[in-house]
């Protein structure tokens, strides 16, 4: 076959699952693939469901981990197949895994912000695991959104968190470098309410336009000719085929948490001290756990600057930021990641067990 | 080229001035391209060195061209005035938008009790009323857990035991008011008794 016609068949295949995508609602209704990991489902309530994943090997490591995973797309991009999946590289090397497959919201869900996640949901899926493991302090490894939620979290129930890993977090907004940041600022807190207030969530179909529109010439060719450059790499358009299932399965965002991030990031109110969740005051100072901050230093999404500043925030005494060579998403599904950050991660904690 | 006497002729007859004309036209191309062009590119390419030469001059090329692209476009999205006329774009769309359903609802609001459906407005306020109903429980259960202090009790159990992981998915998810006392401590529903928790 031709490169133009090779080509040319990913593209249409693309375009199917785009159109698929609009027509059914995104990740909200489509099926997540088979996993690579199993998993057990041993608590659901509110909007949590919490998987969990157990421990293989002989090395069993004590302090179980909960995976915190951002709420606008489907988290089986850590587990996507065998080989390329961050959970998988977890429990093999000893870790009690835990995962908060978010539900995605509905309409009767629009009310929920960061009080109804923070306090209710993951503090709800902490105390499952605490019961659960019979382990009273926790690893929380948060992931983009997810580390937000895992930091304000740790923030407001220190005492139950043992370890704090944050990869990739949307922290600081003040640097206005990369569209997406530029853009996120440009939006008044008036559209975000609108939006809230016709839609009711932020729905996802918007979200995954956003984020499209940002790399046009990425999205519309250079993908499709990328996985056409590098069919020939074994397992190569397997991955690829599932990355793309999962760049389609977007879901939601409730009304009330959408337009509270958007009023955060406009504001750069977390890192001033003057986020609210609930009634109290999100103070970072008062974070002693050891904290790893892992930052992706080609992240297009997060900029790294808006990360690097996290250790300065919070009084822990063993603190640091982890610079890889890598994008937003090549942090959990690059095998170069999987073979050379991840086990510098799960080394971390590894020595953080006691 | 063979050209036929026979077509010769029969073309001269037709059309003496073009037959020469023509004639005089081949005999030019073949002096100037003795070789067909295409047969000469063909087998300058059929070498696989040069092949791969033109296949990673072009690769560069389509880079380059990528790479402008995306810097454009980044530079574009990157500027204070388009992102503000962005968002003003956004806020006059959705004014609109808003403007459209209000004119709508009105149109069919008349419609929709005659037909036997809850307007907009009556959903809004089942939900309101669902939304306060949440408050109020999780006051009624912060409350609990205050004067009861249950979870307390059952986290100091657990710390001695080890758990069986299929008795504590079973014992949540057998009613709700259990998961209700197991994540919350409060003591509403029947409490959890300890021993089957752990072996």
């Amino acid at each position: 076959m031709s490169a133009i016609s090779e080509v040319a068949s990913f593209w249409m295949e693309g375009a199917m699952r785009t159109i698929d995508a609009f027509r059914n609602g995104f990740g909200t209704t489509m099926d997540d693939p088979e996993p690579a990991t199993p998993s057990r489902v041993i608590y659901e309530s509110g909007l949590v469901r919490l998987r969990h994943y157990a421990a293989r090997g002989d090395t069993r490591h004590r302090v179980p981990l909960l995976l915190i995973y951002s709420l606008i797309k489907r988290p089986f991009i850590l587990d996507l197949r065998r080989g390329r999946s961050v959970i998988e590289h977890l429990v093999s090397n000893g870790f009690e895994v835990y995962l908060i497959d978010w539900i995605p919201p509905t309409a009767s869900d629009k009310w929920r912000g960061f009080d109804a996640y923070v306090n209710e949901d993951i503090a709800n899926a902490v105390r499952a695991v605490q019961i659960h493991s019979g382990v009273e302090q926790i690893s929380i490894l948060g992931y983009c959104f997810g580390a937000l939620l895992g930091l304000m979290y740790t923030a407001l129930h220190g005492d139950n968190v043992k370890n704090l890993v944050s990869l990739c977090i949307p922290l600081d907004t003040s640097s206005r470098d990369l569209p997406i940041e530029n853009l996120t600022a440009a939006m008044s807190a008036r559209s975000a309410e609108m939006i809230a207030d016709m839609y009711g969530n932020a729905p996802a179909w918007m979200i995954f336009s956003a984020f499209n529109t940002l790399q046009p010439t990425h999205h519309l060719l250079d993908k499709f000719v990328g996985a056409y450059r590098s069919s020939s790499r074994p397992g190569f358009i397997e991955t690829f085929r599932l990355f793309e299932r999962w760049l389609h399965s977007d879901v939601p965002m409730a009304g009330q948490i959408f337009v509270e991030t958007s009023a955060m990031w406009r504001d750069n109110s977390l890192i001033k001290g003057e986020m609210k969740v609930g009634d109290t005051f999100v103070d970072l100072k008062r974070i002693a756990a050891p904290l790893l901050n892992v930052i992706g230093d080609f992240d297009d999404i997060v900029n790294p600057r808006s990360s690097k500043p996290l250790p300065e925030l919070v009084s822990s005494a063993d603190k640091r930021n982890l610079h890889y060579p890598t994008s937003h998403m090549g942090a959990a599904v690059s095998s170069d990641s999987l073979k050379k950050l991840w086990p510098q991660i799960s080394g971390w904690l590894a020595e953080r067990d006691n | 080229m063979v050209i036929k006497k026979s077509d010769e002729a029969s073309r001269a007859n037709q059309n003496p001035g073009d037959a020469s004309f023509s004639d005089e036209m081949l005999k030019l191309a073949q002096c100037l391209m003795p070789v067909p062009p295409t047969a000469k590119v063909k087998r300058l390419i059929d070498s696989s060195a040069v092949e791969a030469k033109l296949s990673e001059v072009a690769w560069k090329a389509y880079d380059s061209v990528v790479g402008l692209a995306n810097q454009t476009t980044n530079s574009v999205y990157g500027n204070r005035r388009v992102a503000q006329g962005l968002g003003t774009s956004l806020d006059l769309m959705l004014r609109w938008q808003r403007f459209n359903s209000a004119v709508t609802g009105a149109l069919f609001a008349a419609i929709w009790p005659a037909v036997g459906l809850p307007t907009g407005s009556e959903v809004a306020a089942v939900r309101a009323d669902i939304r306060e109903l949440r408050e109020e429980l999780r006051a009624a259960l912060a409350e609990a857990e205050t004067n009861e202090d249950y979870a307390r009790e059952l986290h100091e159990a657990v710390r001695h035991s080890i758990v069986n992981e299929h008795d504590v998915a079973d014992q949540v998810r057998k009613s709700s008011t259990r998961q209700v006392s197991v994540w919350t401590g409060w003591a509403g529903g029947e409490h959890m008794e300890i021993k089957d928790v752990g072996n």
